[in-house]
């Protein structure tokens, strides 16, 4: 680790998710070098990284650009909100808001991770991790706020069969309109997300996938990230325009998990308006 | 309508300010949770329930289509009646509107997250 001088919120994520599966899973012990970056230490020391790579370091946490990193994980037997807490803490400071349309992100990821990301698969041998099953990173940098959420599961391409296992003929029709994506894994992401739009009509609204989506609507603006094994789906809302923009990268490399995220800028309060009383 | 016949529940103040899943095999906090513990019996005598969101962290569309969603299929309720006699107080539009949708589609088999 000597030479790191960046970490990304994402793949440091993934980082740490790989780090738990090979310690818990194969017991695998490492042995790094401390990083010469003062930053990059405090970011290990925050993230809770130095304890799985057996690093000691002194280092505490202060800078500003560190101590707005906030780490959660949790089984995958289980989804426990409580664990969300102290993310959720630092959200309200820095954004003044006690509730944020992030959490219903969050915790559908979670739901969706305890329920569909961990079922058993043949053509997955590896040994899945079960504690921790699921993480989440919080980044607050630049003005703006980025969460994520990472399993190491069997990835959308496979769990959307088995969960559409009644459906088959739906199936067949959502990878249909999906074909012009390129690769297994940004067709199934595309699917996932066109189920969602087909449960009630009304665009990114809704269960599962739709409810990533629903973060940025109702903030308003924002980037959605849904990365599952070498597929990569992106959607965009810019402020003040009705609907969002979404599209599909094929990835060079396989992440062997998923990743949903968020990026949201700080400097606005989510769409609050209209009060409802009863009568 | 007499306050004899009026339930007011507080998600926040007597459950819990971080909503779980869908259901109770999930996790704890769940929406099966507080449809069975807050919403089932004073709607089955014939109550209003008076529900107030507000003050949790978020909730998940799963937990509120769970416990709103899930009442009216419990107790097979018509969606006008479900409709006049579940109330929500938010100060979040999109919630209130959520609950509204749920109510109106409870009917229909709930779908999977995917």
């Amino acid at each position: 680790m000597s030479n790191v001088r960046h970490m990304v919120v994402d793949a440091a994520l993934l980082f740490k998710a790989e780090l738990s599966r090979l310690t818990q899973s194969n017991s695998v012990f490492f042995d790094a070098i401390p990083p010469k970056s003062i930053r990059i230490q405090q970011v290990l020391k925050q993230t809770k990284v130095d304890r799985l790579l057996n690093l000691s370091l002194s280092v505490q946490p202060d800078r500003e650009d560190v101590v707005h990193w906030k780490v959660a994980e949790g089984t995958s037997a289980h989804v426990n909100p409580d664990l969300l807490e102290p993310i959720m803490e630092d959200i309200e400071e820095v954004t003044g808001l006690a509730a944020h349309p992030v959490y219903q992100g969050i915790i559908e990821s979670m739901s969706n991770c305890v329920e569909h990301a961990y079922k058993s698969h043949p053509d997955v041998t590896n040994k899945m991790p079960t504690d921790p099953g699921w993480w989440v990173f919080q980044q607050v940098k630049d003005g703006t706020l980025s969460v994520y959420v990472c399993d190491l599961g069997i990835g959308v391409h496979r769990a959307l069969p088995l969960t559409l296992a009644t459906e088959h003929g739906l199936l067949k029709k959502l990878l249909h309109i999906a074909r012009r994506a390129k690769g297994v894994d940004c067709r199934s992401l595309l699917a996932a997300m066109e189920y969602g739009r087909s449960v009630t009509g009304l665009q990114h609204r809704g269960k599962g996938m739709r409810n990533a989506h629903a973060v940025i609507d109702d903030f308003g603006e924002g980037d959605f990230y849904a990365i599952s094994y070498r597929g990569c789906y992106v959607y965009n809302k810019k402020a003040g325009s009705q609907i969002g923009s979404s599209r599909t990268i094929k990835l060079n490399h396989s992440i062997n998990g998923t990743i949903l995220g968020w990026v949201i800028p700080l400097n606005k309060a989510a769409e609050t308006t209209g009060v409802c009383h009863d009568d | 309508m007499t306050t004899e016949n009026i339930v007011r529940i507080n998600v926040a103040e007597q459950f819990t300010k971080l909503p779980g899943a869908r259901y109770k095999n999930l996790g704890p906090s769940s929406g099966e949770e507080f449809r069975e513990r807050f919403l089932v019996d004073p709607l089955r005598k014939g109550y209003t329930v008076v529900v107030c969101l507000d003050g949790v962290r978020g909730y998940g569309s799963s937990f509120l289509e769970e416990a709103f969603g899930g009442v009216v299929r419990e107790l097979g309720l018509d969606i006008p009646d479900a409709l006049a006699r579940i109330k929500i107080e938010t100060k979040m539009k999109s919630w209130a509107l959520d609950v509204e949708e749920y109510i109106r589609l409870a009917k229909d088999t709930p779908r999977q997250n995917v």
